[in-house]
């Protein structure tokens, strides 16, 4: 009896440690969070646009590792799941929203309107806009004005 | 009667028969994921093959006429009638395969045109296709043209043709319309700049320009991504920015007058994508490597400090 149960043991060791070897995580495991707000332009809800998250640097200064995010802005309100949301830390923020021109291109045969950009450049491309996105669920409103 | 115990306890109890049914279980399920894995493990080498051939090629390429060829050469942006011919077809004696160069027909204009060419741009090359991508023409739609999987990088910058007379990206990236990059030219350092990576072949654009640097409004509904390695009309032919990281979930879009256009590197590898760089090696980038590195990586002469990657 005791033979038994001493294999039985030495068989179930194995496999533990076998299976803790084979199924380690061994990818670098980003944390992402839940992030949802509002967003108004001149003090009014922007009725369409896109908000992105941008890894920034970290407190020491390192660049931070992680994807750039964008959420769809609709009606002044946006949402990202944790799934899909930002890195957690120091995060660049970029919003952007265009109109129509009424003028048009073609492209394969198709005609596509061309749209332009109507929110400042230090909102986007010439960013100052900053958000801490903190573990789990955050609240970013964002008030931009054009001036 | 002592001899008759001994015998006895010779055999197998069931607890010892379950437990090595369930030890050969257990092994058995560890290994068929495994195979699994070995086989994309086998197609992902083979890319990164093929990619190191195309370093390989450039280089001999830079020695033979001193420069990196461009990414392909246009007249006037507003006009059509230049070759068009892109850089994979002029590598194409370095990649083992003079017979189809010889075949190509450099003063066709479009190059697309032209029984010669037709004939050749037909032809798909398996060193430009990456065995891991399911894409091929009838994703692409254009089933007159040869596919490939590997782009050249056009640094930070969406437009790939100003206008006018400025055909340059300003000179960002190794390779763009028109240019005639030597070694010498690329200050970062050969082995801290790259040259190329991969496209998912068929997936998904807008077909219109950028509305700013990084969005991109619309419906992706054309899907000729990385359609022919003969042909570089635009961008989605030949190029990536680095504007947005690779394999990045932000819509991608593109229009044949110029740009600016925004298509991102990609491939249908788990969690990255390969990269050539100047000094002919191959290197796996994770996806979520900071954006910033992504840009230094791809311009040759910013004089950045490139950070770990």
């Amino acid at each position: 009896m005791f033979r038994i149960s001493s294999y039985a043991l030495c068989a179930l060791i194995f496999c533990t440690l076998a299976i803790l070897g084979c199924s380690g995580d061994s990818a670098d495991h980003i944390e992402r969070a839940a992030v949802s707000g509002t967003v108004t332009f001149n003090g009014k809800p922007l009725p369409e646009g896109s908000i992105q998250f941008l890894p920034d640097v970290d407190s020491s200064g390192k660049p931070m590792r992680g994807k750039v995010v964008q959420a769809i802005i609709s009606e002044g309100a946006y949402s990202l799941s944790v799934e899909q949301g930002p890195t957690v830390g120091n995060n660049k923020i970029m919003i952007n929203a265009s109109k129509k021109t009424g003028k048009f291109q073609n492209f394969d045969g198709k005609k596509t309107e061309i749209m332009k950009q109507y929110i400042p450049e230090k909102y986007n491309a010439n960013t100052t806009l900053k958000y801490v996105v903190k573990a789990d669920q955050n609240t970013a409103d964002f008030t931009l004005e054009a001036k | 009667m002592k001899s008759k115990i001994l015998k006895r306890s010779r055999g197998f109890t069931l607890i010892e028969l379950l437990v090595v049914i369930a030890i050969i279980a257990i092994l058995i399920a560890l290994l068929l994921p495994a195979v699994q894995q070995a086989r994309e493990a086998a197609r992902r080498s083979t890319c990164k093959n093929n990619m190191k051939q195309l370093g390989l090629a450039l280089h001999n390429y830079h020695d033979t006429f001193n420069t990196f060829p461009s990414s392909h050469i246009r007249g006037i942006v507003s006009s059509w009638t230049t070759s068009q011919i892109g850089w994979q077809a002029r590598i194409l004696p370095y990649m083992d395969q003079a017979p189809l160069f010889n075949k190509i027909d450099w003063s066709i204009q479009p190059g697309n045109t032209g029984t010669a060419n037709t004939e050749a741009m037909n032809v798909e090359l398996p060193a430009y296709r990456c065995p891991s991508d399911s894409g091929d023409r009838g994703t692409t739609g254009q089933t007159a043209y040869g596919p490939t999987n590997y782009v050249v990088c056009s640094a930070n910058t969406g437009v790939f043709s100003a206008g006018g007379t400025d055909f340059a990206n300003n000179g960002r990236s190794v390779m763009f319309l028109n240019s005639a990059t030597k070694m010498r030219d690329i200050s970062d350092g050969i082995s801290n700049t790259m040259i190329a990576s991969e496209c998912k072949v068929g997936h998904p654009y807008v077909g219109a320009n950028a509305t700013s640097s990084t969005v991109c409004t619309g419906t992706a509904s054309v899907r000729s991504r990385g359609y022919s390695w003969f042909f570089g009309q635009a961008m989605m032919a030949w190029s990536y920015t680095t504007l947005i990281g690779p394999n990045s979930d932000l819509t991608e879009c593109a229009s044949s007058t110029g740009g600016p256009a925004l298509m991102g590197a990609r491939s249908a590898h788990v969690g990255g994508v390969h990269v050539l760089l100047g000094d002919g090696r191959i290197r796996f980038i994770s996806d979520s490597i900071h954006l910033g590195t992504w840009q230094d990586l791809g311009h040759k002469s910013d004089g950045n400090v490139l950070g770990e990657f």
